[in-house]
């Protein structure tokens, strides 16, 4: 049995250009299945943190910031701006890494290899 | 339940489409960039915590005030540095979304058309 990318797709297949009065409907069922499954794969979470393993953070695949922590020795040994790059590069490295995990869980529901790049 | 639209609902989306789809397309495409690469800053603790993203939810900086050192615990100071990135993030996909619902195409704003499996569900 396929997945919901599968089952989708095979609907569109069946009944995108079929006249039968529940098509649509079967259409709108499979794209709910796969809108559900594809919600479930953006909750999951990826984690990074600065060069210097001072700061960590933590961010959903839909890119979202779900935590930051600064440890104790960054606030011990990083001065003015050091702190706030640590926290910009932990951040980036979560986000980087989100979009590994969200591009190898897209590619496992649709066989597909996406190229996606959501930081600059 | 699904409906399949009316011939007269068909008709009127034909109407209500740009004239000119390339002039739409130029004035969506400079709307959206001008939106994306804008930059928006959100604080926490009270303003001694800021961070600046873009309109596509890029991390452009972080500031964190001296005050927030001296008086936030690490734990508490990382919560607020993720609470104005937060912010930040929101307030651009916000500037985002605001642009293409000002740009209407088939009498719909464009953002009816954006897959909602995308959007945050703080927005929801």
């Amino acid at each position: 049995m396929g997945n919901e990318f599968d089952e989708f797709n095979d609907a569109l297949g069946r009944y995108g250009r079929s006249n039968e009065d529940g098509a649509p409907k079967r259409i709108a069922e499979a794209a709910k299945q796969l809108s559900g499954r594809l919600n479930g794969l953006l909750t999951a979470t990826a984690d990074g943190s600065d060069a210097g393993g001072y700061v960590s953070a933590t961010v959903t695949l839909r890119g979202r910031i779900e935590s930051v922590y600064i440890s104790p020795e960054a606030i011990r040994d990083l001065r003015g701006q050091a702190l706030d790059q640590a926290c910009v590069d932990a951040i980036t490295a979560a986000k980087r890494a989100g979009t590994a995990a969200l591009t190898e869980q897209l590619e496992g529901l649709t066989g597909q290899r996406l190229d996606i790049d959501r930081t600059a | 339940m699904f409906e399949r639209p009316s011939q007269e609902q068909l008709r009127a989306a034909l109407n209500d489409l740009p004239e000119d789809l390339g002039a739409f397309q130029e004035s969506l495409r400079d709307s959206l960039y001008e939106a994306a690469s804008a930059e928006y800053t959100s604080s926490a603790a009270d303003g001694a915590v800021e961070a600046t993203c873009n309109g596509l939810g890029v991390l452009i900086s972080v500031r964190i005030h001296p005050t927030a050192r001296r008086e936030l615990d690490n734990l508490t100071l990382g919560d607020a540095v993720a609470q104005a990135v937060r912010g930040a993030e929101d307030a651009g996909r916000r500037a985002v979304q605001e642009r293409m619902g000002s740009h209407i195409f088939g009498g719909r704003p464009l953002t009816a058309f954006v897959p909602t499996v995308f959007n945050d569900p703080a927005d929801s």
